[in-house]
């Protein structure tokens, strides 16, 4: 059965390239969530196997976001989607229980690579 | 929004020029004195600062090259290695190619000289993975062997992240975080962690990890991060047992050096800041306003005094002082210690000698000796000659010199000393020393002298033969010093800075050459002198004193004019006859009394006039004969004065009345 | 003699009492002598060495490398050659003009002056003027 996975971005384009890649890999795109406080709600409601989360969003953060999903799921399997040089967040969202990142702008191999991985 | 890094590549070459140039000093004092922290610590601090300065100009395989030596380095720091011959060989070598990078980017070219070689390896092959216990700190064995006294089992795991790997320090990060969230312990990294955190690592990190894991698990936990290219775990191996009682001192001594290399680092830091680059040709036009300044000045000071205005008086003072002032202020900010020269040379000779299988030590003196920017520039070459020449020629192989009764390691000694205006580089050595017969048989061969004036030649005659064009003393031309690059060049580079040089040499004992240049180029105070209606200058730097005695005092001795200066009978060289122009009778006479090789000497002149500074100017070509003179001056009122050289005036003066007594 | 194939540029200068002519490629300004300082124990055809606006120049004695006769004489001016990045001077007793010369008016077979340094005659109606050959000069002296 195909990995379900839970796209969050604040961008519809952002949403769009990775529901691409996402499908085109095999996996199945559970929803999507615009920012931290959507992606919380929609985490609850359709437990998703994988999120891929941007950390720049309005509303909350993906680092918040990924903080309380964590504490409602010990084994959330988030991704952080990250761009150049935000090193620092990347770290705190990965202290803060995410398993793996990506960085914009997406390579299709290592967003799969991640999944994959992640998915184990 | 990437920063244009280019604007920071002139500094970055600059910068990097002076590392390797303090690499290969320290790295030449490492091996001289291998027990030395110093040194060592040198070497990786700088090492350091050019892996990180060339990391981020973007040239990553320098930087690679860097984080290499840079790592042997560490290992001789934490008392892992010992400095010996394939170390400094293999420092040296990365050196070279440090160096050949560094020149390649300076062309305008990248750093592709280093893997165009194929001297670096992408990825270190295994064997070198079996080397890493050699850099870990004796403390985690200790914590190792505890470990596994205590049931754990101690892994050494090697981590290769894919080659465009983007954050890669979040990446190790959760490397890190996987592997301890399985209750295992990384006790060891390299680079430290601090370094990851900095991203100052390439793709490669070493870890020692305590664990329960079995070695498949554990790779299946790393292996589990993206981005990874390769895992090698393997059982730490512990080795070095014999060395264990030394380690509680040597474990801690790494964290003192770091603590010194810090404060060297902001003591150096500091004094960058306080000092600023200047571009030479900068120097040189200052210097040239600054020779305009001097003229213009004495042009209205002579002006002036036509008028005997009083109210000037104390302006135009001010205004000689303030000139003098900013006149010696120029010429210091051109001055550079010898050092700029000399430091090449140790790695010269080390080259040298081993190519040759000669052992020779340089020995070096005075480099803190200052001179001019441009007088630097220029005798480099001529000194690397004139060591190789030592080396190749002077000194003897091994066995020779212990048959001689030698010491067996040769010594080349290159000095420098400020005399007056000059200054004097000296290259001796200890070798065989010239071989008269030989010059002279080679001279006679190449038809640069007469087989019946070789009977008649002086020592000294006879070494000079050697800096005629296209000499050579050896049989056999050498790799060394058979390039057709001759004494010739040496003379020729040292007199066109006005300099001379002088070799002296004793059979069997070692020779040695003598250069004599002016401390600057451009300004020098001389005493203005009339001879025949014409005015020379003479520099205040050999005068020795000036007096004027009644021409019946003046006597004939052996064809030579003489007179008592101070109870000491002094030759004299009358000016007038000498260059030629009417010796008109007169009651007096006035002497300038000049020193030339603890000789004094007078010169009979006309008339002082007075003491001046002036800018001396080169003559030209065509008067390259006329030794007497060293330049011209242009004087307050535009005229001309010739300076005199008042060494080679009494070589040819002296010369002339010998050749008269003997007709 | 690639060069003399097509018309070329000379100053004419007196030199004595005769006429040469200098390359006008070569020279970069011509002067009123003035002070000349002498320098002992030079070669004899070195008059001296002139400041030239804060240069030092060196000072041919022009007559001293031609045929000319060696009598006195003015030394009215001086031309500045630039050859080979060498300032150098050429004392002369006047200069006469600038003139073109065709190549048919340029002889070099034929020398009215045996100097080493006279490449040749060039015929102005019944003018017979000496080409100087400067350059040559100049590298012989330097080079040797």
């Amino acid at each position: 059965m195909a990995k379900r996975v839970l796209i969050v971005d604040d961008a519809a384009f952002m949403r769009m390239l990775l529901k691409d890649i996402v499908t085109k890999a095999g996996y199945e795109v559970a929803g999507e969530a615009s920012n931290g406080k959507e992606a919380i709600e929609k985490y609850k409601e359709l437990n998703p196997d994988i999120v891929t989360m941007d950390i720049t969003m309005p509303e909350m953060t993906g680092i918040e976001a990924t903080k309380e999903i964590i504490k409602m799921d010990p084994n959330a399997k988030i991704i952080m989607c990250s761009a150049m040089g935000q090193q620092m967040m990347v770290v705190e969202a990965i202290q803060a229980g995410a398993k793996d990142f990506i960085v914009k702008p997406f390579q299709q191999s290592r967003v799969v690579e991640a999944l994959s991985k992640v998915a184990k | 929004m990437a920063i244009d890094m280019s604007q920071y590549l002139g500094i970055f070459v600059e910068e990097s020029k002076e590392n390797i140039q303090s690499l290969n000093d320290s790295i030449l004092e490492l091996e001289s004195n291998p027990e030395s922290k110093n040194a060592v610590d040198e070497i990786f601090r700088l090492m350091h600062t050019l892996k990180g300065t060339s990391a981020t100009m973007g040239f990553q395989r320098m930087s690679k090259l860097c984080h290499t030596l840079e790592s042997k380095l560490d290992e001789v720091r934490s008392g892992k290695k010992h400095v010996d011959e394939s170390l400094i060989d293999e420092l040296l070598s990365g050196l070279d190619r440090l160096n050949e990078a560094i020149e390649n980017i300076e062309k305008g070219g990248d750093d592709s000289p280093i893997e165009k070689d194929g001297k670096v390896i992408d990825n270190p092959e295994p064997a070198k993975q079996k080397n890493m216990e050699a850099s870990i700190p004796d403390s985690v064995f200790d914590v190792a062997k505890n470990a596994i006294q205590n049931g754990f089992d101690v892994q050494q795991i090697i981590i290769d992240l894919i080659k465009d790997a983007t954050m890669k320090s979040a990446r190790m990060y959760i490397v890190f975080k996987r592997i301890e969230e399985d209750g295992s312990q990384i006790i060891y990294s390299e680079p430290s962690v601090e370094d990851i955190e900095k991203e100052n690592f390439d793709r490669r990190v070493k870890l020692v990890v305590i664990t329960k894991k079995s070695l498949s698990e554990m790779r299946e936990t790393i292996s589990n991060v993206s981005e990874i290219e390769n895992v090698s775990i393997e059982k730490f191996q512990m080795k070095r047992e014999e060395k264990r009682e030394t380690s509680p001192i040597k474990a801690a001594e790494p964290e003192k050096s770091d603590a010194k290399i810090q404060s060297e680092n902001e003591k150096r830091r500091a004094k960058l800041a306080k000092s600023v680059r200047v571009d030479v040709e900068k120097l040189d036009s200052l210097m040239n306003l600054m020779a305009e300044l001097v003229i213009s000045r004495s042009r209205i000071e002579e002006t002036l005094k036509q008028y005997r205005i009083k109210e000037m008086d104390e302006s135009l003072s001010q205004l000689s002082r303030i000139t003098l002032d900013l006149q010696s202020t120029v010429m210091k900010i051109r001055m550079i210690p010898v050092s700029f020269v000399f430091e090449r040379f140790p790695r010269t000779v080390r080259d040298l000698s081993k190519s040759m299988n000669k052992r020779v030590e340089l020995v070096i003196e005075g480099e803190e000796t200052e001179l001019d920017r441009t007088v630097a520039d220029e005798i480099g070459e001529p000194l690397t000659h004139l060591i190789r020449n030592a080396i190749d020629h002077g000194i003897e192989s091994e066995e020779e010199r212990i048959n001689l009764g030698k010491p067996p390691v040769g010594t080349i000694k290159l000095s420098a000393h400020q005399e007056g205006d000059s200054v004097i580089i000296e290259v001796s050595d200890d070798g065989r020393g010239f071989d008269k017969e030989k010059i002279l048989k080679k001279a006679i061969e190449k038809g640069l002298i007469q087989e019946y004036d070789a009977a008649k030649m002086t020592s000294e005659e006879i070494f000079n033969i050697t800096f005629l064009p296209g000499f050579s003393t050896n049989d056999v031309s050498t790799e060394v010093s058979g390039r057709g690059v001759g004494m010739d060049v040496v003379k020729n580079v040292v007199e066109s800075l006005n300099g001379s040089v002088y070799l002296e040499s004793v059979e069997k004992k070692g020779s040695k050459v003598t250069i004599r240049l002016p401390l600057t180029l451009s300004i020098i105070q001389v005493l203005l002198v009339e001879i025949c209606k014409q005015i020379y200058a003479i520099p205040i730097s050999v005068i020795d004193s000036t007096l004027s005695v009644k021409a019946e005092e003046l006597r004939d001795l052996e064809g030579m004019k003489t007179a008592i200066v101070r109870n000491e009978l002094v030759p004299l060289i009358d000016m007038r006859e000498y260059f030629g122009g009417n010796v008109l009778s007169n009651s007096r006479a006035e002497l300038v009394v000049t020193k030339y090789k603890g000789k004094k000497y007078g010169l009979i002149v006309d008339k002082l006039i007075r003491q001046q500074d002036i800018v001396i100017k080169a003559l030209g070509k065509f008067f390259k004969d006329t030794k007497e003179f060293s330049g011209g001056a242009i004087l307050g009122n535009g005229s001309i004065a010739l300076i005199i050289d008042v060494p080679s005036l009494v070589e040819r003066a002296t010369q002339i009345s010998k050749t008269a007594l003997t007709i | 003699m690639g060069k003399f194939d097509k018309p070329f540029e000379v100053l004419g200068v007196k030199i004595g009492d005769k006429e040469y002519a200098i390359d006008i490629g070569v020279i970069g300004i011509i002067v009123e002598t003035s002070e000349i300082a002498r320098v002992p124990n030079s070669k004899n055809f070195l008059k001296g060495v002139m400041n030239l606006r804060g240069r030092i120049v060196p000072v041919i004695d022009t007559k001293r490398i031609t045929s000319s006769s060696l009598k006195e004489s003015t030394g009215l001016n001086v031309v500045v050659t630039q050859i080979e990045e060498n300032e150098v001077g050429f004392l002369v007793d006047g200069v006469t003009e600038v003139m073109w010369v065709q190549p048919s008016e340029f002889d070099s077979t034929i020398k009215i002056d045996s100097s080493n340094y006279v490449k040749g005659v060039i015929m102005k109606g019944n003018r017979l003027i000496s080409m100087l050959d400067l350059q040559n000069f100049v590298r012989d002296q330097i080079g040797s």
